[in-house]
């Protein structure tokens, strides 16, 4: 090529305008080739991501027959729910069957049912559904309605592109969280780094999102699986009353492949999260934005037996369901769809009503966690909202496809509208107590106390309060090893503490806040998040150390049962006084912002391996597992050291990584004197730096569903044992006796 | 006289960028004239407003009444700031609570709880309310009146004659609109704006209606939302007849009594705007002095044009005419002295 071309520009490359036009243009171009098409693959090749074209089995081509069966078998099911919603179910099954008949074949109901896509699908001859690329067809653009009422026209794949619900992270400000430094994070004048949860690396799920996207588990199961769930009750109707029988599903060699991994509560289908978003220029390649899941929020049929691990030549990655008869029944998001992910973090997975965990996947079923991360469900049965039919977006109250979360956030969650309040008094006014003779009373009580604190009576009992991921057990029924739950609860005062709480939390989710009128002696970080002092407790963290021990004979219980309750024992006199000066000097504004309130939280604490390296007084970089190998081998140390050496951890350990965020990042998490990168495994494949310890205080997740209309009555809290510990929230020694007695208590009980 | 309307503003600087236009001389004169002329007609700035409206610090040597008798027993409850009841009937929210601090500077701060509140809430539930203790405020005043509690027979003699006395559909009385655990009348020397404020806030509280573009019953009335800031409700809707500035006429007038003229206040020497504003604007011009009074004697609009860009301008073309006139006097000199010398 270059031979052809040297005898040719010899006449039109002497004049000297056209030598710079090409000049002017190859500054244009170049740059732009570069960054168009070297780039990406650079940066792949840099992080070890991958991408390719994404295709599933379930976006099939219909025949037209094929689709006027389905739309009629659509139009009718959704006719017999409008029905049957109104029939009384109190009566004879076969008079209500026939009246639903009756009813469902009325012109009103006739001309109700169905979904309007149908009919679009129909006119426009779309019978294959493909993802985006299907629904853009039409709405290439949204109007986005924002909180003052103005409306734009926004491209809709950008906009949804840009959520947290695709890219999990935010560096765009407006966090109410706070480093150990005392800077809040990403705020106006600092240095913006993502954070969100693709990059914290956090005790409750063990890993993070790149080395945990899409896992394969081999499980070995044993047992009946009777444990998980008795009750498969479908909303859309009666299904099999049998438990899961895993040990059935196995194939011959008795092994059954299980899904695992955060990518199956995020909307994008790639093989990795959404990487190139991590970094200050680039941009998603469009075939991961083609893997995008319309339909799990926007479709009222959306199959969550598709959603399963599959394996393809390129890697591991989420299946999803792209049937037309999903896209058929496309409409606006419903509770059903937010929570098809979101139970997950409310009820959990072992909740009895998670409709989303009776589907597990036709194939590679998901693993179920057993174990709860708030144990605060969302569904009608357990929550007055969802009773009443209030709908998620009724109060997250979305702007185009960015979804609130409110102004309040302990757990360091991206947020796609800061400034966007989702609270209680949104909808009850300040006297929300209207039935009650003592309703000003109750009232009054807001001043210093959150409305969840009363309603959230409890959580479910399922809730894990401490996990150690260093000892896994073996669960025999499910034939895998699992972190072990050393503590379990979703009691008040155990499992469900009470904090002040001002809206702002540190870079560890501890929430922060003061007692208004308390004697300077509420110290959250040195005390209550830093101990656990309920003798209850104790002793139930005793007894399963002990049985830990059975399993792993070096344990010694005493030092265990000390770690685990009270996690500032296992830091250094320096590094506690180091703790002591930081909370003093950089959180006690934090702290003192605003107006506090009593608000319950789940606390959390977790032993994993740490990278000793990077360690500060209020903890050291956790290091995430291998999903695969924890699960089928138990060796928590081999499951660690497979994990980190995914290529992203390895990059995070050098020094452009340090210097494009680490640093930052170490500022925040209050360890001084920026990132090390010293690789936790050295070249002889020894590790080095590392530890097995409890997190160095107890994380406190935000708890704001599951509101029972029925709260806590007075002497709950009010009366010497009450759920309450006045003392330990920093009330002065008069006021705990006065609260603690309250003769009106006794006066209104009598 | 003190009004917004005359007063600098910031956010303005358009209209002083068309003044220092034509010529550095002329606009260092222009700014002069304006040095002058803002001290004198911007009594209130809007932080005055806030400090005037602060109470004095706490004199009272006696134990405060919230502090005495059995009150701290009353106020284990009523601190709570959020300590509020929605009404069946009205669907309002009655706030129960009481804050120490306001309180503590309410003329009723010596008082304690049972000083009032005499039966019924020795016990938890309560059992008697507010409206069936029967408080009167009038016989207490009376009884008190050698403590210094102003008399008022009058204001309830004048409050029977009025549109809520006749014609309320709920039972109306003193409570209905003053807080006595708040009350403090309005200080001796506050902003216009600041007396206008508080003293609609009273009635807009109730009349929520009114506080919108084009309230019901208004809707002659041009700019409402300008006139409820610096004009007192109570201006049209009270007899002209036999007013005190020190204690507004509790006869509050009805719809069809009340005065809709425009010219009624937009008038030289006007009943209605005798009231407030001239009161005043006379008081302003004994404390700030000639320039206020020169610029705004027999004012009948609330401020010089009612608009502060015009306001500018005129005072520019006054200074520009000024300068015109000694330009052309200092011409004529030098002229004269040139003939002179030519002499």
């Amino acid at each position: 090529m270059t031979q052809q071309k040297q005898p040719k520009p010899d006449k039109p490359l002497r004049s000297k305008t056209a030598k710079r036009v090409a000049i002017v243009l190859a500054v244009l171009l170049v740059p732009a080739l570069l960054y168009t098409v070297v780039y990406p693959v650079v940066f792949d090749a840099y992080t070890g991501v991958r991408n390719a074209p994404l295709t599933y089995e379930s976006s099939r081509k219909l025949t037209d027959a094929e689709f006027e069966q389905l739309a009629l078998e659509l139009t009718e099911e959704d006719r017999y729910r409008q029905a049957a919603a109104v029939v009384d179910e109190d009566q004879d099954s076969f008079a209500r069957d026939l009246k639903i008949e009756m009813l469902m074949n009325t012109r009103s109901v006739i001309a109700d049912g169905g979904y309007d896509h149908i009919k679009y699908f129909r006119d426009a001859g779309i019978r294959r559904y493909e993802g985006p690329e299907t629904c853009l067809q039409c709405h290439a653009t949204i109007d986005v309605t924002h909180a003052d009422g103005t409306v734009t026209t926004v491209d809709t794949l950008e906009d949804i592109v840009n959520t947290v619900h695709f890219k999990f992270q935010s560096n765009t400000g407006g966090f109410s969280t706070f480093g150990y430094d005392g800077r809040r994070v990403n705020a106006e004048d600092s240095r913006k780094i993502p954070v969100g949860k693709i990059n914290r690396a956090c005790g409750i799920p063990g890993s993070f999102s790149w080395t945990g996207w899409a896992a394969l588990v081999e499980t070995h199961p044993e047992g009946d699986g009777s444990h998980e769930r008795i009750e498969t009750l479908d909303r859309t109707g009666p299904v099999s009353e049998a438990p899961i029988e895993h040990a059935a599903l196995a194939g011959e060699d008795g092994v059954l492949l299980r899904s695992e991994g955060c990518g199956q509560c995020h909307i994008g289908g790639n093989y990795h999260p959404a990487t190139e978003k991590m970094m200050p220029v680039g941009d998603v390649p469009d075939t991961a934005k083609e893997g995008i899941d319309c339909l799990i929020c926007h479709s009222d049929q959306y199959d969550m037996n598709q959603r399963y691990v599959i394996r393809d030549e390129v890697g591991l990655r989420w299946n999803q369901d792209r049937s037309m008869r999903a896209a058929m029944a496309v409409g606006r998001t419903s509770n059903e769809n937010c929570l098809n992910c979101h139970q997950h973090n409310m009820g959990g997975d072992a909740y009895v009503h998670n409709m989303a965990a009776k589907s597990l996947g036709e194939k590679h079923p998901r693993l179920l966690h057993t174990g709860a991360k708030r144990g605060n469900p969302f569904s009608p049965q357990n929550d007055a909202h969802a009773a009443a039919d209030i709908q998620c977006t009724d109060c997250h109250v979305p702007e185009g496809h960015k979804i609130p979360r409110g102004l309040k956030g302990v757990d360091l969650v991206a947020n796609d509208l800061p400034g966007k309040e989702v609270a209680c008094e949104g909808c009850h006014s300040k006297a929300p107590h209207t039935a009650s003779e003592h309703r000003a009373i109750l009232n009054g009580h807001i001043a210093r106390m959150a409305c969840e604190t009363c309603h959230i009576p409890s959580l479910e009992d399922n809730n894990v309060v401490l996990r150690d991921w260093v000892h896994p057990t073996w669960d025999a029924e499910e034939g895998l090893w699992e972190p072990t739950d050393i503590y379990r609860s979703g009691e008040p005062g155990k499992g469900l503490i009470y904090l002040w709480f001002n809206g702002n939390g540190t870079f560890l989710a501890n929430a922060l806040g003061d007692n208004p009128e308390g004697d300077g002696s509420y110290d959250p970080l040195m005390q209550q998040i830093a101990e656990i002092t309920d003798p209850e407790v104790i002793a139930a963290v005793r007894a399963r150390a002990e049985r830990l021990k059975e399993q792993y004979p070096d344990i010694d219980v005493d030092a265990y049962v000390k770690a685990a309750t009270q996690p500032l024992s296992q830091l250094s006199p320096e590094m506690l006084e180091k703790r002591r000066a930081m909370i003093d000097a950089n959180l006690k504004q934090a702290m003192a912002d605003g107006e506090s309130r009593i608000y319950p939280f789940k606390p959390f604490n977790a032993m994993m391996y740490e990278d000793m390296a990077n360690q500060g007084p209020f903890g050291a970089m956790i290091l995430p597992y291998d999903y695969a190998t924890y699960y089928e081998t138990g060796d928590s140390l081999a499951a660690m050291k497979t994990a980190i050496q995914d290529p992203i951890v390895k990059r995070m350990y050098q020094e452009p990584f340090k210097l494009y965020m680490m640093d930052e990042f170490m500022a925040y998490f209050g360890v001084e004197g920026g990132w090390k990168t010293e690789y936790p495994i050295a070249d002889d494949g020894s590790l080095r730096n590392v530890e097995a310890n409890w997190m160095r205080q107890m994380g406190t997740l935000m708890v704001n569903h599951g509101i029972q209309r029925e709260g806590h009555d007075c002497t709950a809290c009010h009366s010497p044992d009450g759920i309450l510990d006045f003392d330990a929230l920093g009330y002065p020694p008069e006021r705990v006796a006065e609260l603690e007695s309250m003769d009106i208590v006794e006066e209104i009980t009598d | 006289m003190s009004n917004r309307y005359s007063c600098p503003d910031p956010s303005r600087p358009a209209a002083d960028a068309a003044i220092r236009r034509p010529a550095a001389g002329l606009a260092v004169f222009a700014l002069l004239v304006l040095w002058l002329a803002v001290p004198a007609v911007s009594g209130a700035a809007p932080g005055d407003a806030a400090k005037a409206l602060e109470p004095a610090g706490e004199t009272a040597e006696e134990v405060p009444g919230i502090e005495r008798d059995d009150s701290p027993e009353c106020m284990r409850c009523h601190w709570m700031e959020t300590m509020a009841y929605r009404d069946r009937d009205t669907r309002k929210i009655v706030d129960l609570s009481i804050d120490r601090d306001v309180y503590r500077h309410s003329v009723h701060a010596d008082l304690a709880c049972r000083d009032c509140h005499a039966r019924g809430y020795k016990h938890y539930p309560h059992r008697t309310s507010s409206a069936d203790e029967a408080l009167h405020c009038v016989g207490c005043h009376a009884e008190r009146g050698d403590d210094g509690a102003p008399d008022l027979t009058d204001i309830s003699l004048e409050f029977q004659e009025s549109v809520h006395a006749i014609e309320a559909s709920r039972p109306f009385d003193c409570f209905s609109c003053h807080n006595p655990h708040t009350f403090r009348p309005v200080e001796d020397g506050a902003p216009v704006e600041a007396v206008v404020a508080t003293t609609n806030r009273l009635c807009l509280d109730c009349h929520t209606k009114l506080d919108t573009p084009v309230p019901k019953g208004h809707e002659w009335l041009p700019k409402p939302r300008e006139h409820w800031a610096s004009v007192r409700c109570i201006e049209c809707h009270t007899p002209v007849e036999g007013r005190d500035m020190y204690q507004p006429s509790h006869a509050l007038l009805g719809a069809p009594e009340s005065n809709r003229n425009c010219v009624e206040c937009h008038t030289q020497g006007s009943e209605l705007l005798s009231q407030l504003y001239n009161y005043r604007a006379a008081e302003q011009r004994e404390q700030e002095g000639f320039f206020a009074q020169a610029l705004y004697n027999d004012a009948y609009i609330v401020g010089m044009s009612r608009s502060p860009l015009i306001d500018r301008i005129g005072l520019a073309l006054a200074a520009l005419m000024v300068l015109g006139v000694i330009a052309h006097g200092f011409g004529r000199y030098l002229a004269y002295r040139k003939q002179r010398a030519s002499r």
